[in-house]
């Protein structure tokens, strides 16, 4: 059996020597920040002044409203996360890999684990960076800090989400293994499939179905806006079963299919 | 050592790997020959555990690959050396695989150097020739320093100077007691590499034998007059000896000159010509894979 420490160490010079690794996080620390200053910087001063803030009533002002800006880098780490397989079984580099570290499914949770861990400190970084910068630009007195009305849980739920979508990514290219149809299946089930999937259900249901989608239970994660949505502790474990969901067949599989 | 046993790999109705059974082993080269599409490449695969046997099981040094542990310091290969993401560079490439086992970047530099690529080290690898990566491939194989090292066309887009490195370079390996298994299509890069070689055809083992005794195989070029061809052959071929006619040469296998005269000497023939034609290894192969490539055509016919 491989030492899982070096296996740890492989897995961390393999994520970083490639140039892909290095475009989709720096996308992400362009994105989040840009977007969320801009988003934060087009507040009106008078008019947000006259509304309650966000967790008090449904239509306040909402100051964490810059943060969704985090979801639009999800397509950068959902990328990130296919690449990290792909980019190993579509050039053929599995081999040399399963060589060294023949229990494939030890290689591929040790893989996504490293991939996890880096995300994880990406996105604190990203997400905590980006509300002290969007509170600053808010006009005077309506910035909020970390503790009031439970901002943190909001930062904590943005931080998850991208998570969740990066091992969504991963677990989508270890089922297909090709980068081209691995970012492409994803796209189709992340954006495609999870708009169309309400529609599937009785018009009575529509509304309650959206909220189970990737989007609708990252907007539970993100927001304290009291709603019937489910919260944050259930939209948190309906994101990990859907994880397991889709890690299920790349793992399941992972040490009867040839390389 | 390498130990093959009963080895089958089928794809759904096609088998690419029929029941082979052979033991490959240290000290010497041995290669493992047979036409393209004769199921070495798979072979290699099931070898390394890359694919799955549908039977029979190999063992590494007497152990499955998967219970090794830090495999790359116990088997090294090289299989298809475009295998590789080009968007790394030559080190980290090694450093990748060399982590994984914990082996240390002073090795993975060590091997860089024995390959000859020290100097294009920090280049990406999609600026590599063929040549550049196949050495990159034999340097990663190289990385853990293991016992056993499998090469599968390990001359493939080198040079001139390169095929002698290789040729070189394998030779020292088995030379250090290490066990060296190259697989090539080409009967001419065996002959002055290997030391024995396991033949396949269709999956199937052809031969398993010292490289001279293959080599061996003789035949009898010999030539009577035209009129006493008939009786020539009725006479060699009584003996035992497998005669094909051409004209007023005969081709005879399975006798040696010596008997071969006699016969003729006492059947009142007179020999115009009698040579011992010692086929070549590329014709031995030709005779051992003849049949199998016939029946590969067929097929396709069909």
């Amino acid at each position: 059996m491989t030492d899982i420490r070096y296996i740890v160490r492989s897995e961390w010079i393999k994520l970083w020597s490639v140039r892909s690794t290095w475009w989709c996080l720096g996308a992400a620390a362009v994105v989040v920040p840009v977007f969320g200053a801009l988003a934060a910087s087009a507040v009106d001063p008078v008019e947000a002044a006259a509304l309650p803030k966000a967790w008090l009533a449904e239509d306040g002002f909402d100051p964490l409203e810059p943060l969704t800006a985090v979801l639009l880098a999800q397509f950068v780490f959902g990328v990130l996360g296919v690449l990290t397989v792909t980019s190993e079984y579509s050039t053929g580099q599995i081999h040399s890999s399963l060589l060294a570290v023949p229990q494939r499914r030890r290689l591929l949770t040790v893989k996504l684990a490293v991939l996890t861990a880096v995300v994880a400190a990406v996105a604190t970084v990203l997400v905590f960076g980006t509300f002290f910068l969007t509170q600053a630009l808010h006009p005077d007195g309506l910035g909020i800090g970390l503790a009031e009305g439970g901002a943190w849980k909001v930062l904590l739920g943005c931080i998850a989400y991208l998570l969740f979508i990066t091992v969504f990514g991963f677990a989508v290219g270890a089922a297909v293994r090709g980068t081209g149809s691995g970012i492409t299946l994803f796209m189709a089930v992340a954006f495609l499939a999870m708009s169309a999937l309400p529609a599937v259900f009785p018009s009575t249901l529509r509304d309650q179905a959206v909220r189970y989608t990737f989007v609708g239970l990252a907007e539970s994660l993100t927001t304290l806006q009291p709603d019937p949505r489910p919260g944050m502790p259930a939209a948190a474990l309906f994101l990990a079963a859907y994880a397991a969901l889709a890690l299920a067949p790349a793992m399941l599989l992972a040490e009867r299919r040839d390389n | 050592m390498i130990e093959v046993s009963d080895l089958v790999k089928r794809y759904g109705r096609a088998t690419a790997v029929d029941g082979l059974t052979f033991t490959v082993r240290p000290g010497r080269v041995t290669g493992f020959l047979g036409p393209n599409g004769a199921g070495k490449s798979t072979t290699m695969r099931l070898i390394l555990g890359l694919e799955r046997a549908s039977e029979g099981r190999v063992l590494i040094d007497g152990r499955p690959l998967r219970e090794l542990d830090r495999p790359i310091t116990r088997v090294g290969a090289l299989l298809d050396a475009s295998r590789v993401h080009s968007g790394r560079t030559a080190r980290d490439h090694l450093r990748v695989i060399a982590a994984a086992n914990g082996v240390g970047d002073r090795r993975v530099d060590a091997c860089l150097e024995l390959a000859g690529l020290a100097a294009v080290a920090g280049r990406r690898i999609r600026g590599f020739s063929l040549g550049m990566r196949q050495r990159l491939g034999i340097a990663a194989a190289l990385l853990g320093d293991p016992g056993v090292l499998l090469f599968d066309e390990p001359a493939n887009g080198l040079d001139a100077e390169g095929v002698q490195w290789v040729r070189t370079l394998m030779r020292d390996l088995a030379a250090e007691g290490r066990t060296v298994f190259v697989s090539s299509h080409l009967m001419a890069e065996m002959q002055n590499t290997a030391d024995h070689l396991i033949v396949i055809g269709r999956g199937r083992l052809l031969a398993d034998a010292p490289i001279g005794d293959l080599m061996a195989t003789a035949s009898l070029g010999i030539r009577v007059p035209e009129a006493k061809t008939g009786t020539a052959v009725g006479l060699l071929a009584q003996a035992g000896g497998d005669v094909t006619v051409d004209g007023g040469d005969l081709l005879v296998k399975g006798l040696d000159a010596a008997r071969a005269g006699e016969l003729l000497l006492k059947g009142g023939i007179p020999i115009v010509h009698l040579a011992e034609r010692r086929s070549s290894l590329e014709e031995a192969y030709l005779e051992l894979t003849g049949e199998a490539v016939e029946y590969r055509a067929l097929e396709g016919q069909s």
